[in-house]
């Protein structure tokens, strides 16, 4: 059974189990656009427009595909934005997504979630809708043991979307990117 | 969420088992981990930080090669009521855990114990398996432990053992979703 076949079996669940005040996936439908922008802790030396933030985000299916920006590391450490496209299946669990390998234009570079696993050297990839805050997740183990987490949570809220993302890697060290989107021609 | 996590390190040793199909060589760069061998005892502090709660806590600690490349960490945390040991309601426990060179990369994963050909399961994260492993970055061991919650959050223990003069110190994190929920700070002797 694919994830996509879960998701429409487990799409009543979800909606049932959902306040009626809680936005739905749906409301995060669009192309938004970044307007505001800050970096804090060991960013060494990372620039980033509020640009950087845009993200398209199409829901159906009961799931979603989103195009954004995120920091992968360089040779060196220094950190880098890295476009990412990547669509999310909804599985047994009500508000949790899966990367869904067929849904990507970058199919290969992450995980499959039947039998993904980072110790293999792929990016674990995942999503979560909780209350107002739709979170994008990653998780890579680097060759020598080392790793990258992404967390990227987007929160609807008076007519745009605040951003709290934190790219968290070995020995500590934490980047964290603040800022609001607010949607396009809107 | 997490409760795989919960399980503690022995018991999650035996839920997860070895990654690794067959044996082969070590891997170039894993390090010398030679220096971390012994028995260590020593003293630590333990901050659960939504509560805002410290405790204290004695360790015994012993670190030593597991078959040709790997290593075990064994150690008995017993936390302390009002300072001492021998007042009811102090807490004693166990753990175990085995590491193997993982193959074709700079690391070790956690394997499991008694099982020569080192088979287990697909680790499968988005089911809820725990994803562990341990890398060593000069004078610091680092282990890792990460799992996907049932609710889609996330929880991250990061385990350091760092090489001193007298032994080694212990630096521990728990986050869930982001949030530094416990830090441990403790330090060792080495046994003579």
């Amino acid at each position: 059974m694919s994830w996509r076949h879960v998701a429409v079996a487990c799409l009543a669940l979800a909606s049932a189990t959902a306040s009626a005040d809680d936005p739905t996936l749906a409301d995060f439908d669009g192309a938004w656009q970044g307007t505001e922008l800050q970096i804090s802790g060991d960013a060494r030396g990372l620039a980033l427009e509020a640009e950087d933030l845009d993200v398209q985000i199409e829901t159906g299916g009961g799931g979603f595909r989103i195009s954004w920006t995120g920091l992968a590391r360089q040779a060196g450490g220094a950190l880098a934005r890295h476009k990412i496209d990547a669509s999310f299946a909804l599985t047994d669990r009500p508000g949790v997504y899966a990367f869904e390998p067929g849904g990507s234009s970058f199919f290969g570079l992450f995980a499959d979630p039947a039998t993904g696993n980072p110790l293999e050297g792929e990016t674990l990839l995942w999503a979560r809708l909780a209350g107002a805050t739709l979170t994008v997740y990653s998780l890579a183990i680097t060759p020598d043991g080392g790793f990258d987490f992404d967390r990227y949570a987007r929160t609807l809220g008076d007519g745009g979307m605040d951003v709290h993302y934190t790219h968290r890697m070995e020995n500590n060290r934490v980047v964290t990117i603040d800022g609001r989107l607010e949607a396009k021609g809107g | 969420m997490a409760a795989k996590l919960g399980y503690g390190w022995g018991a999650v040793v035996l839920l997860t088992g070895g990654l690794l199909l067959g044996g082969g060589p070590l891997q170039a760069g894993v390090g010398d981990l030679t220096p971390f061998f012994g028995a260590f005892v020593g003293v630590a502090e333990v901050q659960d930080l939504p509560s805002g709660d410290t405790r204290q806590r004695d360790m015994d600690i012993v670190i030593q090669p597991y078959q040709e490349d790997g290593f075990m960490i064994q150690w008995v945390n017993v936390t302390l009521v009002d300072g001492r040991r021998d007042l009811p309601g102090v807490e004693r426990r166990v753990q175990r855990v085995l590491f193997e060179p993982a193959e074709d990369r700079d690391f070790y994963v956690e394997v499991e114990e008694g099982n020569p050909f080192r088979e287990r399961e697909e680790t499968r994260p988005m089911h809820g398996d725990p994803v562990r492993w341990a890398s060593l970055d000069g004078d610091r061991l680092h282990v890792y432990a990460f799992v996907v919650g049932e609710d889609g959050s996330y929880e991250l223990q990061v385990y350091d053992r760092v090489l001193t003069d007298k032994g080694i110190d212990i630096e521990f994190q728990r986050i869930v979703d982001d949030v530094l929920m416990r830090r441990i700070f403790g330090t060792t002797a080495r046994a003579e």
